[in-house]
């Protein structure tokens, strides 16, 4: 901040607070819809699935789309906090400024335009200058100082929105690794972000982090609620675009179906709406049974564009003492399986940590894994991975048991893992 | 081809469009140069380029126009294969 102010009192003056705090209002307003439309820019992507050159078309189209409106939420994002303040500050201004008017005119001084007080000449030539004009001189400099403050804090803020749709940030957060990256190097590379980079990316790409192993529970938990919105809006909307196709096939007098016979495209829209509705099922079940305890679970995963998977933890897999993981398979589904597992699993969890208490550790902390990520019988590259993205983000390296058997009698997987998960394997089966 | 899914996108984008299409954000800023003359806020908030959220609008109707075609398209296609193959 300059010691020079550069507004003048004659500016001041002229400035209006009611203009101000419009714009500011409507500013705000600006900020809330361009940050209300983020879900739906998100889901505005092109599908993965979508190939070829109308797909990278899209793509592209939408990269702009979504680069842009993340700049001016930015840029509406550093102007509000400015704002917000800016006309009450200048009713203030106002307000000093003609008390001090009132009282050098009740004196006989005056406020000049540029803020020089000229005070009356004394009626006696040797009598002393009146002290009030270095009073209000120094009032009048504290106040242009105040307005010259103001007007420098909204110009930084107009400076930082200005450079934010033209220039990259640099917080920028580095990339990702590429998808079939090892989990400890997106470990790695989430420990390398920054706070304000990591919530970001979290606000802005929940899709990059929410099943990426190797990223922490709690991020990818946030992450992963916020794209099960957007996906259950998705299929909602998907459900209906389908439906009223069908409906379509009975009026074949639209674009789109002149010459198709109703009778052929049937089966495959039904066969659409059948997949859809199998979708937004799974995702019903999860958000019940993320509801079931609001705070103590964690979505792990969430994938619906094809078979849906999802694994919900009890407990904080990345920060508890003890972690155990249960897949039951392929021939489970999100659907039917998530809500039975996630009870059986709250009741292994609570006998553990019943147990550990027993044992003189009643400040241990357990979590339990519903894995239900088997896309197909035998051996799973899948869960491997995940279980190894668990391990790599737990600080002391700490293994990660898998719980192996169906319903009430889950052990421990293998012998080398049984000593280590003695305290964990506390059944639901023996509890009294 | 999920052409579902970008028919869901299309639709997505259609909301974007409508949420952004009616925002002025050049007015706003301009309302603040005239609320504080003489000052370094007022000399920036002049700049052109505030419009361009309105045009972020437009974009993204086109977007929307454009996922909802190709879906129709896809959609037309397969049904054409199938009715071309006949009964099953």
């Amino acid at each position: 901040m300059s010691g020079v102010a550069v507004v003048a009192l004659a500016d001041v003056r002229r400035w209006d607070p009611t203009l101000l705090d419009s714009a500011a209002r409507r500013l705000a307003l600006a900020r809330d819809r361009v940050l209300g439309a983020e879900p739906d820019l998100r889901a505005a992507r092109p599908p993965a699935g979508w190939l070829g050159s109308a797909a990278e078309a899209a793509g592209r189209e939408h990269a702009w789309i979504a680069e842009r409106s993340r700049r001016a939420a930015a840029a509406l994002t550093e102007l509000g906090p400015a704002l917000a303040r800016a006309a009450d500050t200048v009713a203030d201004l106002h307000r000093d400024l003609a008390r001090l008017e009132a009282l050098a005119a009740a004196h006989g001084h005056r406020i000049d335009p540029d803020g020089t007080v000229t005070a009356p000449a004394p009626a006696l030539p040797w009598l002393p200058a009146d002290p009030l004009a270095a009073e209000l001189t120094a009032a009048v400099a504290d106040l242009l100082r105040r307005a010259d403050e103001l007007d420098a804090t909204l110009a930084a803020a107009l400076t930082a929105a200005d450079d934010a749709p033209d220039q990259p940030r640099g917080d920028a957060p580095p990339a990702a690794p590429h998808p079939g990256a090892a989990p400890d190097r997106n470990t790695a590379w989430w420990a390398s972000l920054t706070p304000a980079q990591q919530e970001r990316v979290l606000r802005t790409d929940p899709g990059l982090v929410g099943d990426r192993d190797g990223i922490p529970a709690a991020a990818r938990d946030e992450a992963n609620r916020s794209r099960l919105d957007t996906e259950t809006a998705g299929a909602d909307a998907a459900i209906a675009a389908t439906r009223t196709r069908l409906a379509a096939l009975d009026a074949p007098t639209g674009p789109g179906f002149g010459g198709i016979d109703p009778a052929a495209a049937r089966p495959a829209l039904t066969d659409h709406l059948a997949d859809l509705q199998d979708r937004r099922d799974a995702l019903s079940t999860v958000a019940d049974t993320l509801a079931a305890d609001p705070t103590g679970r964690h979505l792990l995963l969430l994938d619906v564009e094809d078979v849906p998977r999802a694994a919900v933890a009890i407990g904080d897999a990345t920060t508890a003492d003890h972690v155990a993981v249960h897949a039951p398979g392929s021939t489970s589904t999100v659907a039917d399986s998530l809500p039975a597992l996630t009870h059986d699993l709250t009741l292994l969890r609570e006998n553990a940590l019943n147990q550990l208490a027993l044992a003189g550790r009643p400040d241990a902390t357990v979590a339990a894994v519903a894995w239900l990520g088997s896309e197909t019988p035998g051996p799973d590259a899948a869960l491997a991975r995940f279980l190894d993205g668990l391990a790599a983000t737990r600080p002391g390296g700490e293994p990660v048991v898998e719980l192996t058997g169906r319903d009430h009698d889950l052990a421990p997987g293998t012998p080398r893992q049984h000593d280590t998960a003695a305290t964990v394997a506390a059944l639901p089966g023996s509890t009294p | 081809m999920p052409t579902d899914l970008v028919t869901t996108a299309g639709q997505a984008a259609g909301r974007v469009a409508d949420a952004l299409a009616g925002l002025d954000l050049a007015g706003p800023v301009r309302d603040l140069a005239a609320a504080l003359p003489g000052g370094r806020t007022a000399t920036l908030a002049a700049r052109p380029g505030w419009a361009e959220l309105a045009a972020l609008g437009g974009r993204a109707r086109r977007h929307s126009d454009a996922l909802d075609a190709a879906a129709r398209a896809y959609l037309d296609a397969e049904a054409a294969a199938r009715a071309a193959a006949g009964p099953a």
